[in-house]
């Protein structure tokens, strides 16, 4: 018997549940937390924390009736056909939803069937599509692979329409097997080919995805090793039953929830056997994940890049700018020129994560987004942010030290290190929490 | 610019569909028929990858766009001359190379700019650093390869096109585009490596989604409007332009706004009949011009008919349109009978005025005065139906203190609207005639204020009515919006317009659109702000009007307004966040200021833009119209001024902005007009008065002199008739106008003056019979004018005069009756007397269509429109919007008045052109009286 790499956590000694460790879960599985929030999961303990965020209660701050304005806000872009609308609806629910976990995952998921609006060109099939991955977000990867290809908007993204029986397109086939699924080097090229004849006759029309007959290659292919007159919906089949598809689930979970080569082969190798007894149950490998030692380890601690959503809507989170909220239309702007504007993935393969989310451009972007933050107007908020008032009101004092110290506490979860209070000290309080968003450190989580 | 001819060509164009599917064949369309919806579409095509290549050798988006348009506004002079052997994106590439190269402005002005701030491309790690070497390097290497290699790298790294899409652009077969693409890859891959490009074409991919995303939906506009159309007639043109606001300005708004539209390919699909100023039903021919002095009886009834007591008649005052006043006339009595008086307007005033009947409790009923009242008028009051509504911003939280501004009331059948919406929301809302354009004459307020909690209510519009409304607050986009009184109304059901259904760059979107209970979601708004100085002197001008707008698709209600303040300075605070904002100046008509539109790239978030905009002086133009012979001034001529290709100061005086083409002005009682021009030459067109009450231009069409012949461009008579080229590309036709002058004023002149003169031509009068012989009754008669010709039903005797005509230039006209399907036509010099004409059965077009597999497509529907749509005008009127359906075969038959038009047949299926490249490919068909003309098989290519 295998040593369980995926064991639970449980505070001791070595591996205390400090604030570090509670400032770490709300970073890297939610949009960071309030001071509030980091108190109350310090208090109840690691188990409580993270059931909370698996059912979507963790956050203190929700939106007013959330669900009747999110729904609100979707539906204007959908019947505006405004995609900006459509992206400042989903910063609403990064930035005010009670379910963050779901909205990481949502955004985890965009990232891998990725679908540009740039090519699409219909918010209407963007706001689908993202309720669709949404829906199953957390559910087994059937469904939602099922669904996500089925996805009018990616379906035009891969130009399905020009797949037909003679005349291949492999676009949609080739990612199916290269990004949805098995990933490189668990297929050959022919395998694309039968991929791509089996995918025949897959389109959209009216806004909805169809499988025109007369389109369909209705012959004999060889994929994977097996030959049979598939059809999209065989292929899929098959597809799921490939050990590799686990493993490609894995990876993307790994993307998310751990750095850079953050996750061993042989812990990613036991996640993927125990999805593959579990149906490949993604909240499964969510949960496991979250209560795991391995990813309370120390050395999954600040080893991960924020992306520039999370990054956006964390730093307004934690400063607790609710009221007034900067403007989500802002915030989604801020993220594109961070480098992720949402709907519109670079290409096919999703965004360039980790280290490559850092580079000279992007840091100055996501140091002018903190600097418009902290001072107000450029945001959208009519007010700047207080330092001083947000750290008395959670029991620290209103010097200097007081206020970097709180702050430090705020973002890492421990006090400043000697240097720091010497550089940062003395700043003005504005400038000094504009400085601290901006550290280096401060870009990951 | 001849704003008619062109919504008409490119309404009948594109409504029939021809999505066309290689470059060369748009830019053969182009060239041949001035095609501006197939030039759009090339530019839709491929201006990302322009942009890109523009981008990265300047380093800045604002230079680069300059370079953009030049290189358009090149492609657009030699789409004639050119025979095109290579592939469009390879010569849009070199020359975009080329143009950018040289910009000389682009090292002076690189340092100011803030990059980063306008360009967003997304940018990968490894050019953070090298990128501009790397980038450089790219292009250089790029250049070398020969044009077959280069062709599919271009078209697929760098427009981002799918290997089939590029194939079939450059209409070779996929497998000999990949071994091409293969090899040019490996060729520029070796020599970046021999260069030290260890990233080699990887790079390519990095740039190519960036640059066509970032540049291709704000650029298109600029691009067409230096290249092919003209820029839009913004709002503010018309409160300048035609020295009229408040209600004027909102009817006027309605006769720019499509015509300008027309002119700037928005929204041109379907222009409505006679789509010319005002668009005044077709009936109202037979009403007098004016309604003067005149004693109106009538009866006001509720909505079941019962007569209504007490409800007030209300007018507008005859006095200053500018702002206006309502006027109660009386009450109806016990029974609810009315009598008033509609006092005389003074003269040449037109008459706008409508009768009101308004009741509290009920939605209110109306008829416009010129309509010819006579007898006695019913005015039916409607159930009422309350409005009530929210606004919140785009984080949910209700905003207090908004003013909602009630714009209009219309009533109509709105089924049609949702049918329309898709292909046109303008023509879609403009289609509904019955308008309440003051809604204060219903006692509606002008402004209803949301509370604490950002709600607001509004009584008194009535069930089933189309209600406009616009939100304004310091900080929200200035929007507008339609509220629909039906309780039943579902959003979700009313398709939106997109490019798919507004092809050829035409896409305009609408405004939101609500049921009677509804939530507003209001989006913030990024500041502008700046000074307006004399560009010379330095010194700032107050009392200059400056308007903002987003510079991509937007729809034209929305938008933000303001004047500069003693010092020169304005603040645009209610425009929407958007890639790019469109700012116009306007000097008030005392400054010899040159008004002018630029475009500014945003600021991240909602940081403040800062924009200081300079005005240049003009040259004071005083100028009168008469009429030829008897000297007489021409009152209420519409006067419009272009800057011609040989202005030699053009290029220095507009650098970076261009003229507002739609800006019209009025000649006074007098004749007389005043506004400035550019120094050099420049060409003032004059056209009769079209605003108001129905007016039959009795002018000819003017005709190019001989000494102009020189600077004109005759090569697009078929579609526009006489042209000549402007100096921002655009074509200005002579096509529906009366007089035209050329000027060219010298640069140190402060003044200029013209006269121009229109010419009554002969008249012909004539009779329509019916096959039997007798006078035939209620047929409608096409082109009786020569200018903006409204179609006018003709009385039971069948009596006809044709006005305006000239030996020189012979006109066909059209008579219709088109529930019987008989017509006649004939084509009048002037000299012909005592005409009869005689109607004959329509003749029918039929065929069979089939998609790309072969199958037949049931439930499209066809229409026609004739092929040389100058000399048939008339027949592309009268059977704009007719259609037949095909049958479960395919099969179709459409019914189209038989005579000299050739018709070309154009296909949509639920809103969806189907090109079958017919159009492109064959002559148009005649149509025999009482006889068919098969076109046969008509197969619709496949999507590429």
């Amino acid at each position: 018997m295998p040593t369980d790499l995926w064991a639970p956590y449980t505070p001791d000694e070595k591996q205390p549940w400090d604030l570090r460790r509670v400032v770490h879960l709300h970073r890297r599985a939610a949009f960071a937390g309030t001071w509030d929030e980091l108190q109350r999961d310090l208090k109840d303990g690691p188990e409580k924390a993270v059931a909370r965020l698996v059912k979507g209660t963790a956050n203190l701050q929700t939106g007013h009736e959330f669900y009747a304005t999110a729904a609100l806000l979707f539906d204007a872009a959908q019947t505006q056909g405004e995609i900006g609308r459509l992206k400042a609806g989903w910063f609403y629910r990064f930035l005010f939803g009670p379910h963050p976990l779901l909205e990481k995952l949502t955004l985890l998921w965009h990232d891998h069937f990725a679908t540009a609006n740039a090519k699409v060109d219909d918010v209407t099939l963007m706001r689908r599509q993202n309720d669709t991955l949404r829906k199953h977000a957390t559910g087994k990867f059937a469904d939602l692979l099922n669904a996500a290809v089925r996805e009018p908007a990616l379906l035009i993204y891969l130009d399905a329409q020009t797949n037909r029986k003679g005349r291949a397109n492999e676009n949609l086939g080739r990612e199916l097997l290269e990004l949805f699924t098995l990933g490189v080097g668990h297929y050959s090229e022919a395998d694309v080919k039968g991929a791509a004849r089996a995918l025949t006759g897959w389109s959209v029309e009216e806004s909805q995805f169809v499988e025109v007959a007369e389109r369909h290659d209705d012959g004999e292919k060889t994929i994977l090793g097996q030959t049979s007159k598939f059809n999209g919906t065989n292929l899929l089949e098959l597809l799921l039953k490939q050990p590799a598809i686990a493993e490609r689930i894995v990876g993307k979970l790994a993307q998310q929830f751990f750095g850079v080569n953050g996750l061993s082969a042989d812990a990613a190798q036991q996640l993927a056997a125990g999805l593959r007894e579990r149906d490949l149950n993604i909240g499964w490998a969510v949960e496991t994940i979250l209560k795991s030692k391995l990813f309370f380890d120390a050395a999954n601690i600040r080893n991960r890049v924020l992306g520039p959503v999370e990054f956006v809507v964390g730093t307004a989170r934690l400063l607790e700018l609710f009221d007034p909220a900067p403007s989500t239309l802002a915030m989604a702007d801020w993220s594109a020129r961070i480098g992720q504007d949402l709907f519109d993935p670079p290409n096919v393969g999703g965004w360039p994560t980790g280290k490559n989310w850092i580079h000279s451009r992007s840091l100055i972007a996501r140091s002018n987004y903190a600097a418009a933050l902290v001072a107000g107007p450029n945001s959208g908020r009519s007010e700047p942010y207080d330092p001083a008032a947000l750290s008395k009101k959670h029991g620290f004092g209103t010097k200097p030290n007081d206020l970097l110290t709180y702050h430090h506490r705020l973002l890492f979860g421990s006090d400043p290190s000697a240097e720091t209070m010497t550089r940062l000290g003395g700043a003005a309080p504005r400038p000094m929490v504009t400085a601290l968003l901006s550290s280096p450190n401060a870009q990951l989580g | 610019m001849n704003r008619r001819a062109a919504a008409l060509i490119l309404a009948v164009r594109t409504a029939e569909g021809d999505s066309p599917p290689t470059d060369r064949e748009l830019l053969k369309r182009y060239a041949d028929a001035g095609d501006q919806a197939a030039f759009a579409g090339i530019v839709r095509r491929h201006s990302g990858m322009v942009m890109g290549v523009c981008e990265r050798a300047t380093g800045s988006a604002t230079e680069a766009e300059d370079a953009c348009q030049a290189v358009f506004l090149l492609l657009s002079r030699k789409a004639h001359s050119t025979r095109w052997q290579e592939s469009l994106a390879n010569w849009l590439y070199t020359t975009a190379r080329k143009v950018a190269r040289n910009s000389k402005l682009a090292s002076s002005r690189r340092t100011k700019r803030e990059s980063g701030a306008t360009v967003r491309p997304t940018v990968s790690p490894a050019d953070a650093m090298t990128a501009r070497e790397l980038v450089a390097a790219l292009d250089e290497e790029l250049d070398k390869l020969p044009p077959r290699y280069r062709e599919p790298l271009v078209l697929c790294h760098l427009e981002g096109l799918t290997r089939d899409e590029a194939a079939a652009r450059l209409g070779i077969p996929v497998a000999i585009l990949k071994s091409q693409l293969e090899r040019g890859r490996r060729k520029l891959a070796g020599a970046l490596a021999a260069r030290g490009c260890a990233l080699g074409i990887g790079l390519l991919a990095t740039f190519a989604t960036a640059s066509t995303r970032a540049s291709a939906p704000r650029l298109l506009e600029s691009i067409l409007a230096a290249a092919g159309g003209s820029p839009s007639a913004t709002v503010a043109a018309l409160v300048k332009g035609v020295v009229m606001n408040g209600l004027l300005v909102r009817t006027k708004l309605a006769l720019l706004g499509a015509v300008g539209v027309a002119v700037l390919g928005f929204g041109f699909r379907s222009i409505p009949t006679g789509a010319g100023p005002l668009t005044p039903a077709a009936e109202k021919h037979d009403t007098k011009p004016k309604v003067e002095g005149q004693t109106i009886t009538g009866t006001v009834v509720g909505p079941t008919g019962k007569p209504v007591a007490g409800a007030a008649i209300n007018t507008l005052d005859k006095g200053d349109y500018n702002k206006p006043l309502v006027r109660e006339l009386g009450k109806t009595n016990a029974d609810g009978k009315f009598t008033v008086t509609l006092e005389p307007l003074p003269p040449g005033r037109p008459e706008f005025r409508m009768l009101v009947a308004v009741k509290a409790g009920f939605g209110p009923d109306w008829v416009e005065a010129e309509k010819q009242i006579t007898g006695a008028v019913e005015l039916k009051l409607v159930e009422d139906l309350p409005v009530s509504g929210r606004v919140v911003d785009l984080e949910g939280k209700p905003l207090a203190k908004v003013k909602v501004r009630i714009t209009s009331v219309a009533d109509g059948e709105l089924n049609k609207v949702w049918e329309e919406w898709p292909r046109s929301p303008y023509n879609a809302l403009q289609a509904v005639k019955k308008k309440l354009w003051l809604p204060t004459l219903a006692g509606l307020p002008e402004i209803v204020t949301a509370d604490a909690d950002g709600k607001f209510e509004i009584q008194g519009v009535g069930r089933g009515r189309l209600l406009g409304l616009i939100f304004e607050a310091s900080g929200i986009e200035s929007a507008a919006c339609r509220v629909v009184l039906d309780p039943g109304f579902d959003r979700k059901k009313v398709s939106n317009p997109s490019e798919v259904t507004m092809p050829g760059g035409g896409f305009q979107p609408g405004p939101a659109l609500y049921g009677p209970t509804f939530t507003h979601t209001a989006k913030p708004s990024q500041s502008i702000t700046g000074i307006v100085t004399d560009a010379k002197t330095g010194k700032p001008i107050a009392g200059v009007q400056v308007n903002g707008s987003p510079d991509g698709p937007h729809w034209y209600e929305n938008g933000s307004s303001t004047t500069t303040d003693a010092a020169g300075k304005f603040v645009l605070d209610r425009i929407a966040k958007t890639d790019r904002s469109r700012v116009s100046v306007f000097p008030s008509e005392k400054m010899p200021y040159l008004h002018y539109t630029t475009t500014i790239a945003d600021r991240p978030g909602l940081t403040e833009i800062t924009a200081d905009l300079k005005l240049t002086r003009g040259v004071m133009l005083k100028g009168r119209v008469v009429e030829t012979g008897t000297g007489k001034p021409v009152v209420g001529a519409g006067i419009h001024y272009t800057a011609l290709a040989d202005n030699k100061y053009y290029a220095e005086l507009m650098k970076g902005k261009r003229s507002e083409n739609g800006m019209g002005y009025s000649s006074d009682a007098d004749g007389r007009f005043e506004f400035v021009v550019l120094p050099g030459a420049g060409i003032v067109t004059a056209q009769g008065e079209t605003r108001g009450a129905i007016v039959n231009i009795p002018y000819t069409q003017v005709r190019i002199a001989k000494e102009d012949l020189p600077r004109a461009d005759m090569s697009r008579l078929e579609n526009l008739g006489e042209t000549f080229s402007a100096a921002d590309g655009h074509i200005i036709t002579l096509h529906s106008l009366s007089g035209y002058t050329i000027i060219e004023p010298n640069l140190t002149d402060d003044t200029a003056e013209v006269t121009i003169a229109f010419d009554r031509g002969q008249a012909v009068s004539g009779t329509v019979l019916n096959p039997d012989g007798q006078p035939a009754n209620g047929v409608m008669a096409y082109e009786l004018t020569a200018c903006f010709p409204y179609p006018q039903k003709l009385k039971d005797d069948g009596a006809f005069t044709a006005l305006a005509l000239d030996p020189n230039q012979p006109r066909t006209l059209l008579f219709v009756d088109a529930a019987k399907k008989l017509s006649a036509t004939v084509t009048l010099k002037g000299d012909e007397k005592n005409l009869k004409l005689k109607l004959q059965p329509w003749g029918k077009l039929t065929g069979r269509l089939l998609d790309a597999d072969g199958k037949p497509i049931a439930g499209a529907r066809v229409s026609a429109s004739p092929k040389s749509n100058l000399q048939h005008m008339a027949f592309s009127t009268a059977i704009r919007g007719r259609t037949a359906t095909t049958d479960a075969d395919g099969k179709f038959a459409l019914d189209v008045p038989s005579g000299p038009a050739e018709y070309l047949p154009g296909f949509t299926l639920k809103n969806k052109y189907l090109d079958t490249g017919y159009r492109n490919e064959n002559p148009g068909h005649k149509v025999n009286a009482g006889e068919s003309t098969d076109i046969g098989e008509q197969k619709v290519k496949e999507e590429n």
